[in-house]
């Protein structure tokens, strides 16, 4: 195609566009860091004001000190183990089990799997109060367990898997088999490797559904050190109620580690994200 | 652990009876399928079974029969008024955010992708998606500042009073935007990619055709993405019939807000529990969900 | 800055009985030493006082240097009057952290009693906890709460050191199931600076101080300006806590809020509930002569407003003080009763209480009950710096106390007759309960017929009571 002038000014208005678009969506975060920057006092004072005049990290200080009613530092590593540990028990479990009925000739298999398919219609909000019973029997609320167990019978990323997989050549297992490879070293050595994307995909929404869920952590761990980030926030909003730059504070804690993460970790989550998109056709 | 064992018998399986063989998926599958077992299947019968008790946490449950339904379906009733205002706060949400989460995305993937140098095209994406990772928490809490009556940066930037949380209406538009905020970066990457996988010369044979932008979006772009559009259309549904966290976290006049999923919590955790009563909501909005997800899956399926 | 201001309180704090503490304690252990001589007048003229007093003795918490316990602490403590409880627990965690640790454990008042609920599923509930006297009955009813009768003798404390009404509030068939460490009353928060012409400071402490006074002061204080952040308002209303007011008007018109012969039966939709509901929700409607609304819109922060002077009148809980009492360049606080509805009212407000509780849970013990005995001993002995956050004294000693009585609000305890605490009806919090949000509905306009908005909450009560 000819660049022609007018090509070159449809680019030029269209990132203008986009990036007045990009500055507004930045602007939340930017006064949100304003804000924790601000004296409490000046708040309740002065009310709005765009740019602190007083620069104090105080409300950072206070809600580090603050270790008994908001733990924001514990929240952060539970939030990440609880993430990780439920990322990769997710997949472990989803693919073990997706390689069988994929993979596997046994009785039931298909009836097994149609069962499986059929509770995936089931909404999972029925489930809510058993749930919390069982985790209470199990004496295993107020722990980290509690957040990870429950989502371990999920069916979806089973069936993804499992679909996946049948676009993994059979004649890999054949040959594996005839070579005498059990099951066992036919699943690791040979289609866990081919797996990498899907599992990708798998274990990176796994991951953020569980750092965004809200709900249930904020039923089955009260305990404040046994809070996550996301349902320790939840409260605090009652807790710094009159302290705003405290409140935006504790607010920058718990956003700017993940996006720095997501600095470093842009190219493989978008390409992942991305991925789900081919899953689907 | 339970890999190694089955590694080992399989060294000697050629040795060994045919009984062992046949149960080596069945040890692939027990990990999932014990999970699977406790929190999947049980808490389903469990749940319905809850539903026609007056169970409050505490203490032995009694059966009643329909009761906490009749309770539901007898109109007027507290919990009738709060069940169905749940009801209606929650469709308000389904309907104005859920095709908004899937419309925007797809405007700004379009956009994103009639910019021709990748870089900034990526700088743009990043920025846009960004938000995405935070957790709803941290995005309420940031948007209850912005748009507070009195200090939020909206009111004083513009030089206007607009009062989110004392109009039921204001504190919808509110919750919606903060949800596009966070939420329409995971789609609008879903959406580039499928666009970005559309060949070249298929946009270049239809330009020599004579088909202008309009005609190309909707002759080649909108076919090509029908797969994601659709599974993020379902998958929007649900959600939106499970919301929870947005309105929970944001608030707004008593009575404007409240969503079924709030109620479900209220009455199961809340100031006098009621488990049973709690139980028969989530099973009717179950019963909705589902059969919203059949008639999703037979439209998909016609087309 | 907080902690200097604590310490420059305390040294003026004149202690209630002569005490002694023995800071021989850790002297062998690295621990840090306890603070001397707090006790006394002559303590605080030391200038080494802490403020606090530390009546519990080295003897008292022997039997816990071998086995060390740790107090589960949950409380609805979450305002501006949360300072004043971390302060005594960081007090006594570095006094005696190493042998009973208090781990406190604050949460939002809703939040809270989630959490209370829920536990019950396990009986995992806290070993110490706050609650209202007013959730006390259902409580007690369900054999949730256990006696602290023998807890308390053994730390001393006894129905004659309190005033009686409030601790036969918490007794059931002779024992002690709560204990009330304070009384929390709805008050009524003026700015003198605000103050309009012909008005006067003692007129809104007279008896006569009706509804329809106060909303001409109103009229009077709310200034328009154009520019968002300068308007005044006559008064600052908080949408979000209407329960309390519209009950102690209740009250004032001689109403109540169930029937005491069918607990399961509200009464609140009568002539009084209705003439209540009236006047509270004339307050955010009052209009100025040119049109604007006196009172703040439903969805802003009233305390900010207030605290920023740009408010002459307030209603919240005595709790909020530590946020709202204050004399600087924008506030010069005052604290009355609230209004009453009309000439033929009483001036009377409703009051709850915070009270200690202990629940029935799997990890109690007779050597964990020792501990907390001496925790809430601890605590009550320090109810003055409690109070200070804004509390009334509920115990006979504290009434006559000297940094008491200099407390904006010390006034009250002169008016005991009216405040109006809970009654002793299991059904009493779920039934009132019901209240606020109607009567929010009201004051926001949403809802604009009193006596069926009233009616249908009633109709509410009564299904929610059926439950119990």
């Amino acid at each position: 195609m000819k660049k022609t002038k007018k090509y070159y000014i449809s680019q030029a208005i269209l990132i203008t566009g986009m990036a007045i678009l990009c500055f507004l969506w930045l602007v939340p975060l930017v006064y949100m860091v304003l804000t924790s920057l601000r004296p409490n006092e000046d708040i309740n004072l002065n009310g709005f004001v765009l740019f602190p005049k007083v620069i104090t990290f105080d409300n950072y200080v206070i809600v580090f000190r603050n270790t008994q009613s908001a733990p924001v530092a514990k929240w952060l590593i539970n939030s990440v183990i609880v993430s990780l540990l439920s990322a990769l028990l997710t997949v472990l479990i989803s693919a073990l089990s997706a390689f069988a009925y994929a993979r596997m000739k046994f009785k039931g298999n298909k009836l097994l799997f149609s069962f499986l398919l059929l509770t995936m219609m089931i909404p999972s909000v029925i489930s809510l109060i058993p749930n919390f019973l069982t985790i209470k029997s199990f004496h295993l609320n107020e722990t980290l367990a509690a957040l990870i167990l429950p989502f371990l019978g999920g069916v979806t990323n089973i069936f993804l898997i499992r679909q996946f997989l049948y676009g993994v050549p059979k004649e890999l297992d054949e040959a594996a088999l005839i070579d005498g490879a059990g099951y066992g070293r036919l699943f690791f050595r040979i289609i866990l490797p081919q797996m990498v994307p899907i599992l990708m995909v798998v274990g990176l929404n796994t991951f953020l559904a569980a750092w965004n869920d809200l709900l249930w952590p904020l039923i089955i761990n009260q305990d404040a050190a046994n809070r996550t980030m996301t349902s320790g926030l939840s409260v605090v909003q009652g807790i710094f109620d009159n302290q705003k730059g405290t409140l935006m504070a504790v607010t920058v804690i718990s956003a700017v580690p993940v996006l720095v993460v997501y600095l470093f970790v842009q190219k493989y989550l978008i390409r992942g994200i991305s991925l789900t998109s081919g899953m689907k056709e | 652990m339970i890999v190694r064992e089955i590694s080992a018998s399989n060294i000697n399986k050629a040795n060994k009876k045919k009984g062992i063989k046949a149960i080596i998926p069945y040890l692939f599958l027990l990990p999932h399928l014990i999970f699977f077992a406790i929190f999947v299947v049980y808490p389903f019968f469990y749940g319905i079974y809850i539903s026609f008790t007056n169970f409050n946490l505490m203490g032995n449950p009694e059966f009643i029969w329909f009761d906490n339904y009749v309770q539901i379906f007898t109109f007027g009733s507290k919990y009738s008024k709060d069940f169905f205002a749940g009801l209606g706060h929650t469709l308000i949400y389904t309907v104005t955010a859920v095709p908004l989460i899937v419309f925007v995305p797809l405007v700004l993937a379009v956009l994103l992708y009639a910019i021709k140098n990748v870089r900034i095209r990526n700088i743009f994406q990043s920025i846009l998606y960004s938000t995405s990772i935070l957790s709803v928490s941290t995005v309420v809490l940031i948007f209850t500042w912005l748009l507070d009556r009195d200090n939020g940066l909206f009111n004083n930037l513009f030089l206007v009073d607009i009062n989110f949380k004392g109009n039921a209406v204001l504190t919808w538009v509110a919750i919606i935007s903060l949800t596009l905020w966070s939420g329409v970066g995971g789609n609008m990457i879903i959406f580039l990619s499928s666009i970005s996988s559309i060949p070249k010369s298929q946009y270049e044979a239809a330009s020599l055709d004579g088909a202008n932008a309009f005609q190309r979006f909707f002759r080649l772009t909108l076919p090509s993405l029908r797969f994601p559009l659709t599974f993020s259309l379902i998958t929007g549904v649900i959600g939106g019939f499970n919301v929870f966290g947005q309105p929970y976290l944001f608030g707004g006049q008593v009575g404007s807000y409240e969503t079924v999923m709030m109620e479900i919590y209220g009455y199961a955790f809340g100031k006098s529990p009621m488990a049973g009563m709690a139980s028969a909501m989530s099973v009717l909005l179950g019963i909705i969900i589902l059969l919203v997800s059949i008639v999703q899956f037979r439209m998909m399926r016609e087309k | 800055m907080s902690y200097k201001k604590v310490m420059l309180l305390a040294l003026s704090v004149t202690m209630i009985s002569g005490c002694t503490v023995t800071s021989n304690l850790n002297s062998s252990s690295s621990h840090e030493s306890i603070p001397s001589g707090s006790g006394s007048a002559e303590g605080s003229t030391s200038g080494e006082s802490s403020g606090y007093i530390m009546n519990i003795t080295k003897e008292d918490v022997a039997p816990f240097v071998e086995s060390p316990v740790n107090i589960k602490f949950w409380n609805p403590i979450t305002g501006p009057d949360a300072g004043n409880l971390q302060n005594l627990v960081r007090f006594w965690n570095d006094t005696y952290g190493n042998y009973i640790k208090i781990s406190n454990d604050p949460l939002a008042e809703n939040d809270h009693y989630t959490r209370l609920l829920t536990s019950f599923a396990d009986n995992s509930t806290a070993d110490l906890t706050i609650i209202h006297s007013s959730r006390v009955p259902i409580f007690q009813k369900q054999g949730k709460l256990r006696p602290m009768t023998n807890m308390l003798s053994k730390v001393g404390i006894a129905k004659e050191q309190y005033l009686e009404s409030i601790w036969n509030a918490s007794v059931y068939g002779g024992d002690v199931y709560a204990l009330a460490w304070d009384i929390i009353p709805t008050v009524f928060y003026y700015n003198r600076y605000l103050l309009p012409e012909g008005y006067t400071e003692e007129m809104i402490h007279s008896d006569d101080f009706t509804v329809e006074t106060m909303r001409e002061m109103m009229k009077a204080a709310y200034v328009h300006n154009p520019v968002l952040s300068k308007r005044t308002y006559g008064m600052a209303f908080n949408y979000a806590f209407t329960e309390n007011p519209f009950i102690s008007m209740l009250y004032q018109m001689g109403g109540k809020p169930v029937e005491e012969a069918n607990p399961t039966v509200p009464t609140f939709n009568g002539a009084e509930g209705v003439a209540a509901a009236e006047a509270l929700r004339s307050i955010p409607f009052t209009q100025t002569s040119d049109g604007y609304k006196a009172a703040s819109e439903s969805g802003s922060n009233h305390l900010n407003i207030f605290r920023q002077g740009r408010a002459l009148f307030t209603i919240d809980g005595l709790w909020s003080t530590n946020s709202l009492v204050a004399k600087n360049e924008q506030i010069d606080t005052g604290v009355a009763f609230l209004p009453k509805v009309d000439e033929t009212a009483t001036r009377s407000t409703y009051g709850d209480s915070h009270v200690f509780a202990t629940f029935t849970n799997n990890s109690q013990s007779d050597h964990k009950d020792n501990a907390i005995g001496l925790v809430m001993k601890f605590l009550v002995d320090n109810s003055i710096e409690w109070y200070k956050g804004g509390k009334v004294a509920v115990r006979n000693a504290d009434i006559e106390n000297a940094t008491y009585k200099a407390m904006p609000w010390a006034f009250i305890s002169q008016k005991l007759d009216k405040v109006v605490l809970p009654q002793k009806l299991y059904t009493y919090s779920t039934i009132t309960g019901t209240t606020g949000e109607y009567i929010s509905k009201l004051c926001e306009g949403t809802l604009t017929d009193v006596q069926a908005a009233l009616n249908e909450c009633a109709s509410d009560a009564e299904d929610l009571a059926k439950n119990l």
